[in-house]
């Protein structure tokens, strides 16, 4: 455990190293949770190279150290009067009643979490396999190779050759750090997304309302989503994408077109629906906040494009070129099963609307919808992830529907997940309605 | 005698015999030294059909209801599982066995496939009634309080979404109470570990293979065994591999080896 907060804090201090170049010095919470995000890309994808050249992936805290020693040399009095802020913000913030009932419920959650992380081990077949298995292989340096014409290609005896490597490698970095593989180490990075996703949705949706008992409401709606709390401690990559998710919509808000381009290579490193489905969906929405029909900005637009393109293209080229190289396909084989599937969109529908895994969200979020449809065309960021959810929906129903994946829905694999990926954009984009009709 | 699967014991454990199932549920005692644990429970009707279903039962006293279970109803002809040191009578049913029943544990889950979370009440599947409940408290709310369809549309969600954390608290302090009573064992991987320690010396120069059912146990052995090098002798075919480890030893007329409920080591008969 303590070899995994040690590991949080190095890849945090290191994503806000890199952060503090990219963007305004000033120091906030969103600032730390977007540097731990960024840390989590740049330094797996540091712990790649080093590995594809033979190097010991724990090397890359040695190249880490001077950036975080310099950054903490030189922002050593904005870290330390931040903090103090913060401590002054909680005392002068009156603690109501209802908020503490609020937060009982999520600590609950959140203490949960943390003990399905300590106490129970791995016992979930794709961690096992693709995230934990391939990241234990790598630890090992057994059992694992990056020679296309090995039988142990990218871990290929425990899972898809396919994914890519960001959560395996933290883990192998975390357990470098602790000296042995164990299950908490295996397991602890959902929980950490977990408390990302939970920070970081507070953070968008105080934002939008100005309230926090909004925000606390609306991290209990999305907590709540049945799937969510065994994702927190599964050490799959599904809570990762959440959480980053969260992070793109605020950087997207705020119009922090370099850092939107990096979460979203870091969601393409996470794994693959984060290039295939997230980045178009994501750039997408970027476009569309930014387009103004009167003025027809196609220069603003082209800039905050070239700038996500170049966030999202530069970290990844190690991957991509690597990929290519050795012939590493973007999807797992599937059947070539490319027509429409006789009643799949009824199981869709079904596992949307009448499903204990989702239980009743996306009820309420297409009563959110027509209630708050008045709204939509108000505010631009309500339209934007309104079109951002709408091109989530109709990826998922072409992958599902249409295409060989189909049999993942019809056995239930991978549907839900796929679901709950989008609960917090589905979330925002309601909370972001209800703000434009109180004008809060 | 009903049986479970074909690779699982026989339930010649008789229960009951010959009772009438009309209205009653079951009340299953299990002694204090043994562990909690997943409880096959088998049953023949009167038609002759046999029908089987798991219960989670702890040591002491377990109510369970069997109402609306497929075959409970008529004359049964006898009630069985595998262990004989289990005993279960009678008792009539209730709303209040409903309930307890409802409120059961649902154990974690170690596939990937469905992720049903199975509560219910009142034989309602839950997430229907927090759908009920939350259309109806936005319907109260905005009558009532004369908020904003928004804002009753969010206060309802939040507060059946409450309803759900507090269902779903009792579920979770019931796993932590069970995983510590199993002694930190978890269902199918118990006895695991001992197994793979056991089948180390027959594999680490040898070829071997798993014909294993597409379970957690078949993903659990090369997870487990990741920092060896012989896991490369890990083949995908039968035909090449020294050792098997199956769930069906049977299929192969071979001695067996090593042994666990959920797999079993036995020489290849072709090699």
């Amino acid at each position: 455990m303590i070899a995994s907060i040690l590991h949080f804090m190095l890849t945090g201090l290191f994503g806000i190293a890199i952060i503090q170049y990219l963007k305004k010095p000033s120091l906030s919470s969103i600032l730390i949770l977007q540097g731990l995000a960024i840390g989590f890309l740049a330094e797996t994808m540091i712990s790649f190279l080093l590995y594809f050249i033979g190097i010991h992936t724990w090397v890359s805290f040695i190249l880490m150290a001077p950036f975080i020693g310099y950054s903490l040399y030189k922002k050593w009095s904005d870290y330390s009067e931040y903090f103090f802020r913060i401590l002054i913000k909680f005392r002068e913030h009156r603690i109501t009643l209802t908020e503490v009932i609020i937060s009982t419920v999520l600590l609950e959650k959140i203490i949960f979490a943390g003990y399905m992380v300590l106490s129970i081990p791995v016992y979930f077949e794709d961690t096992m396999m693709h995230w934990a298995g391939r990241g234990k292989a790598l630890y090992f340096g057994t059992n694992f190779s990056m020679d296309p014409s090995s039988p142990l290609f990218m871990g290929r005896l425990f899972g898809h050759k396919q994914y890519p490597l960001l959560l395996s490698l933290w883990k192998v970095n975390t357990a470098h750090i602790g000296g042995d593989w164990t299950d908490t180490y295996a397991l602890f990075d959902s929980y950490l997304f977990y408390l990302i996703l939970i920070a970081s949705t507070v953070i968008v949706v105080y934002h939008l309302t100005n309230r926090i008992l909004y925000a606390l409401i609306s991290i209990i709606i999305i907590t709540s989503v049945p799937l969510n709390i065994w994702h927190s401690a599964h050490g799959m990559a599904d809570m990762a994408l959440l959480a980053i998710s969260v992070l793109s919509i605020w950087s997207i808000y705020k119009k922090e077109y370099l850092i939107t381009g990096l979460l979203l290579a870091a969601l393409a490193w996470i794994k693959n629906e984060g290039l295939l489905i997230f980045a178009p969906v994501y750039i997408l929405g970027l476009i569309i906040y930014n387009f103004d029909l009167k003025s027809r900005n196609i220069k603003l637009i082209s800039r905050a494009l070239g700038l996500c393109l170049i966030g999202l293209i530069i970290p990844l080229l190690p991957w991509q070129i690597f990929r290519w190289y050795t012939g590493l396909s973007m999807s797992t084989p599937i059947k070539t099963e490319n027509y429409y599937h006789p009643d799949s969109l009824q199981m869709f529908g079904k596992f949307t609307f009448d499903n204990p895994a989702n239980s009743f969200f996306w009820v309420f979020v297409v009563a959110g919808l027509i209630l708050g449809s008045s709204n939509i065309l108000k505010n631009r960021l309500s339209f934007s992830l309104l079109i951002m959810l709408f091109a989530h929906f109709i990826l998922l129903i072409y992958i599902f529907c249409f295409t060989g994946a189909h049999i993942f829905m019809a056995n239930q694999m991978t549907i839900h997940r796929s679901l709950m990926q989008i609960v917090p954009l589905a979330c925002i984009l309601i909370f972001s309605l209800f703000a434009e009709t109180n004008k809060l | 005698m009903p049986e479970v699967s074909a690779q699982q014991k026989t339930m010649n454990h008789v229960l009951l015999k010959n009772f009438n199932s009309s209205e009653s549920s079951l009340r299953i005692h299990l002694p204090d030294s043994l562990s909690p644990r997943s409880l096959p429970i088998g049953w023949k009707g009167a038609n002759g059909t046999d029908h089987h279903k798991f219960v989670i039962v702890n040591p002491g006293s377990n109510l369970i209801s069997m109402k609306g279970d497929s075959g409970w109803e008529g004359n049964i002809i006898f009630l069985a599982t595998t262990d004989s040191r289990i005993s279960a009578e009678l008792v009539e049913h209730s709303i209040l066995i409903e309930l307890l029943n409802d409120l059961r544990l649902k154990p974690v889950f170690t596939g990937s496939a469905n992720f049903d979370l199975g509560y219910s009440l009142m034989g309602y599947q839950f997430h229907r009634v927090l759908l009920f409940t939350f259309l109806i408290m936005l319907l109260v709310i905005k009558l009532t309080f004369r908020k904003t369809f928004l804002k009753s549309l969010i206060v309802a969600c939040f507060l059946a979404m409450v309803i759900y954390s507090i269902r779903d608290a009792i579920n979770h302090y019931k796993i932590m109470t069970n995983f510590e009573l199993n002694k930190g064992q978890l269902q199918p991987y118990s006895g695991l570990d001992r197994f793979i320690e056991d089948c180390k010396p027959f594999l680490s120069n040898s070829s071997f293979t798993m014909d294993l059912k597409p379970t957690a146990v078949r993903n659990y052995i090369p997870y487990h065994l990741a920092e060896y090098e012989y896991l490369k002798n890990l083949k995908r075919g039968i035909r090449n591999a020294d050792y098997i480890i199956t769930d069906n030893h049977q299929k192969y007329r071979s001695r067996v080896l090593v042994t666990h409920p959920n797999a079993i080591l036995v020489k290849n008969p072709n090699k």
